[in-house]
């Protein structure tokens, strides 16, 4: 055989492989899958402390409340009623029967008890290394059996009690399967929930099979694959081909494409974040009311939106998202004024050659997926008010560090809820306490401070929503962060399959594949 | 030959020493603190501290290097992930190494091969379309950033082959080596052995086009400063036939600088396979490094980097070795 034959034999050889490979292809499609960015990193519920592992935590576990379909009010789940003593500071809740854990063991109270133990006692040898939310349980001084039921007995009373009960976190564990696996209970999860792992890969893939012998409604999907899938557009060009079924927090920029690619859809569902403008209180000019109101009265929310979100926002009249306070009260938009916000800016001496400066960090997050974006927007509407702006860039890491020299001027951060309550926003990023934590601009306000904390204690909803309109009223009138937008979660899926998104949670069971 | 190995091997200890020093440090010199990555915003100082005495994180550098080449020269333990609580690294690098291997020998089969072929093809066809094309081809080739080209490459071929990851997620795939190919041979599961070929398919393409580009380059000047000296003259002057000249006499001797160039390669692939892996979902090193930078996981990014520094000097070794049976002139040991 001589060199060019061989050449030619190597080629067709090749083309035949292809060809074979791609006629061999079949489709497969029994399994439900759900693309991500990235894998989950632990599956015990006490270890959970960010979204992608609160996805599949939520479909294995089940807590004593939850949220309901399609908004963040509690309903029961694995407690079917419950009191609470006149002081509000014991909780008694009566137990569903017959519910048994994955492994079988039964569900009763000893099992909440067992889980509650493990997040609030420190010494508790089940307790595993790192609970990052544990001191959300702090409140609670200890849990007991009483006959069938459970009772929590609380340090003091606490409104957001059963919001907090409902957080991925406080998911009921079997006791058994904790005991067995010790240090891997984190690898094989075990609750009362519609879904039980079948197999996890680290980065490949992570399997969840239906539990058959749920004891609520089965789900209708027999088996969800979740997929990590780092590449954004990979994840889109799976789609497109069928080979996943939902793509969870695509960019916003590919919205549009996705709209208009036949066979698919957007699921977009208002989202319990906030992106917002902070300034530092402890330095000038940010110190200055009158700058901030300059600065807030020169940005257009709907323009902001529009530019920056591709319209996928909320323009914000408060730190809290509405979805969270529509029971409280309705607060005005914030006004857009340049003229006035001149006005306001001639009030403030500033040096002559002063320039603004601006901190933001390169790391997308689901309110501020582009953050230089929203800089730059912010510099172009200052300028019009006759003020120049500084862009400074940090890496994530980089940006916590010079954070914590308190040496910021203006920066833009966010904050996504634990759990539906305004007390959720305005204690960690507004109270006084907070202020070497999560309060980056060192707000430090009496009046704030005593509203916000009562309100918490408080159960009388009526009373509580009083306290939290003073709360927003200081808020607003000091502007010690200035909210710009709720950032809407946005979803692509395949018009295969049903899916209603819950503000929340990422609830598998309601899914089902559409008749074709 | 076995005291050059053995010389070699000692010669590879101190280097690895200072590289697994060196990434220690540079490690914990980038700014960020890995315990609030791995708590998170969220967490109070009292946890932050809690953490940060439970993982050594506040006695001295050194001490804290000392411990861990103690744990992994002692019991070849790379210690416990920050991030995955509770995971071992040994056993998660060893459970993504496979993968990674995998992709970088089928870019290096492709690579070398066609790299080859190529390269001889213009060599003798000096001049023709044949070797301008090809030349063409090579230039482009070296220019392509690895992750553009693997992007392009999903979006046209994806559809007809797979759109990343190893395997179809719904196949479920007995682990007996890690290696996809392998595995789906030895369960005799022919079906999923195409599938697993539909998936390396394109990254293996992106990942080898470069090398392969690279390749073809030195196979042809190499083929042609061979080509035109005194032995192959006299080779042709004894009648042998056109195919015997190129490949016996011209190809084997043309092959060392390939074969340098093969080995430095390697150290490429590895290098691009971080990028390449990302594009295609694959589930290799360069996944599992991205996924730790990103959770600034120390323990998991220095052993992740350490294995990947062994395999780049353990390939260069095995390169000088093959170079002894290529060419019978060299000769180790007998110095």
């Amino acid at each position: 055989m001589n060199l060019k034959s061989l050449a030619w034999a190597v080629a067709l050889l090749g083309i035949g492989i292809v060809a074979l490979l791609v006629f061999t292809k079949s489709e497969k499609s029994s399994a439900l899958i759900y693309a991500r960015g990235t894998d989950s990193t632990t599956l015990d519920p006490a270890e959970v402390s960010w979204g992608e592992d609160a996805k599949v935590v939520t479909n294995v576990y089940e807590n004593l409340v939850t949220f309901d379909t399609d908004s963040t009010s509690i309903v029961p789940k694995l407690a079917t009623s419950w009191e609470t003593s006149a002081d509000g500071t014991r909780w008694t809740f009566q137990l569903g029967k017959g519910i048994t854990f994955h492994d079988g063991t039964p569900f009763n109270a000893e099992a909440v008890v067992f889980t509650f133990n493990r997040l609030i006692d420190e010494k508790n040898p089940t307790r595993p290394k790192k609970v990052p939310y544990g001191q959300t349980f702090n409140f609670i001084e200890k849990v007991e059996v009483s006959g069938e039921d459970v009772v929590f007995q609380l340090k003091n009373p606490n409104a957001t009690f059963l919001q907090i009960l409902a957080l991925f976190g406080a998911g009921i564990v079997s006791p058994t399967a904790v005991q067995k696996h010790g240090e891997s209970f984190n690898q094989n999860p075990c609750g009362t929930g519609p879904y039980q792992l079948e197999n996890w890969r680290a980065a490949e893939k992570l399997i969840l099979k239906r539990n058959d012998n749920y004891w609520g409604p089965k789900p209708a999907i027999q088996r969800v694959i979740f997929l990590p899938v780092q590449n954004a557009q990979t994840a889109i060009e799976k789609l497109k081909n069928g080979e996943v079924h939902i793509v969870d927090n695509i960019a916003l920029g590919d919205v549009q494409v996705v709209e208009e690619t036949e066979g698919l859809r957007v699921e977009s569902e208002t989202s319990l974040n906030i992106a917002y403008l902070g300034f530092n209180l402890r330095k000038a000019p940010y110190n200055n009311v009158h700058f901030r109101k300059a600065v807030a009265l020169a940005i257009n929310r709907d323009e902001l939106n529009d530019l920056v979100y591709y319209g996928q926002a909320e323009p914000a009249k408060n730190i809290v998202p509405p979805a969270i306070w529509r029971n409280i009260g309705n607060l005005s938009p914030f006004e857009f004024n340049i003229e006035k916000a001149k006005e306001e800016l001639g009030k403030v001496t500033l040096p002559d050659d002063f320039v603004a400066e601006i901190w933001y960090m390169v790391f997308p997050r689901p309110y501020m997926p582009e953050a230089h974006r929203v800089a730059e927007y912010i510099k172009n509407q200052l300028k019009k008010i006759g003020l120049d702006l500084q862009i400074q860039s940090f890496e994530k890491a980089a940006y916590s560090e010079k954070i914590k020299d308190h040496d910021h001027p203006m920066y833009l951060l966010g904050w996504s809820a634990d759990y539906a309550d305004p007390d959720n926003f305005f204690s960690p990023l507004l109270h006084g306490d907070s202020g070497d934590d999560l309060n980056n601009s060192f707000f430090n306000n009496d009046e704030f401070n005593k509203a916000v904390s009562q309100a918490k204690y408080e159960s009388d909803p009526k009373k509580r929503g009083a306290l939290y309109r003073i709360a927003a009223g200081i808020y607003r009138s000091k502007i010690p962060t200035l909210p710009l937008v709720h950032v809407k979660q946005v979803a692509a899926c395949s018009e295969k399959i049903d899916y209603n998104r819950h503000p929340t949670q990422i609830r598998l069971y309601p899914i089902t594949f559409k008749k074709p | 030959m076995t005291t050059y190995l053995a010389r070699r091997l000692l010669a590879a200890i101190p280097l690895l020493f200072a590289v697994s020093f060196i990434i220690f440090v540079l490690i914990r010199s980038v700014p960020g603190d890995p315990v609030d990555a791995m708590l998170g915003e969220k967490a109070t100082p009292q946890v932050r501290e809690e953490i940060t005495r439970k993982y050594g994180l506040d006695k001295p550098i050194f001490v804290q290097y000392g411990i861990y080449m103690k744990n992994l020269l002692t019991k070849g333990d790379f210690g416990t992930s920050y991030v995955r609580s509770n995971q071992p690294i040994t056993g998660e690098i060893l459970r993504f190494l496979p993968a990674t291997i995998e992709l970088t020998l089928a870019a290096m089969f492709f690579s070398v091969f066609g790299g080859i072929l190529l390269g001889i093809l213009s060599a003798i066809k000096k001049g023709s379309w044949v070797d301008y094309l090809s030349m063409v081809f090579a230039l482009l080739g070296v220019s392509i950033p690895v992750f553009w080209l693997g992007l392009l490459l999903l979006l046209a071929f994806g559809n007809a082959l797979a759109t990343g990851g190893k395997l179809n997620p719904e196949y479920t795939l007995e682990r007996t080596t890690g290696f996809v190919l392998l595995d789906t041979l030895i369960h005799g599961e022919m079906e999923m052995f195409l599938d697993g070929l539909r998936h390396l398919l394109l990254p293996a393409i992106a990942l080898g086009t470069i090398p392969l580009a690279m390749i073809a380059r030195i196979t042809r000047s190499s083929m042609l400063e061979v080509m035109g000296s005194d032995y192959i003259r006299t080779a042709r002057a004894k009648g042998l036939d056109n195919e015997k000249v190129v490949m016996r006499h011209g190809l084997r001797n043309a092959l060392i600088p390939i074969l340098t160039m093969a080995g430095l390669e390697f150290g490429y692939l590895l290098g691009g396979a971080v990028l390449t892996e990302t594009v295609f979902s694959w589930p290799g090193m360069g996944t599992y490094i991205i996924d730790s930078i990103s959770n600034r996981d120390y323990m998991a990014i220095q052993g992740a980097v350490l294995v990947l520094a062994v395999m780049f000097v353990l390939v260069n070794l095995a390169v000088d070795i093959l170079y002894a049976f290529v060419d019978p002139r060299i000769r180790y040991g007998s110095s």
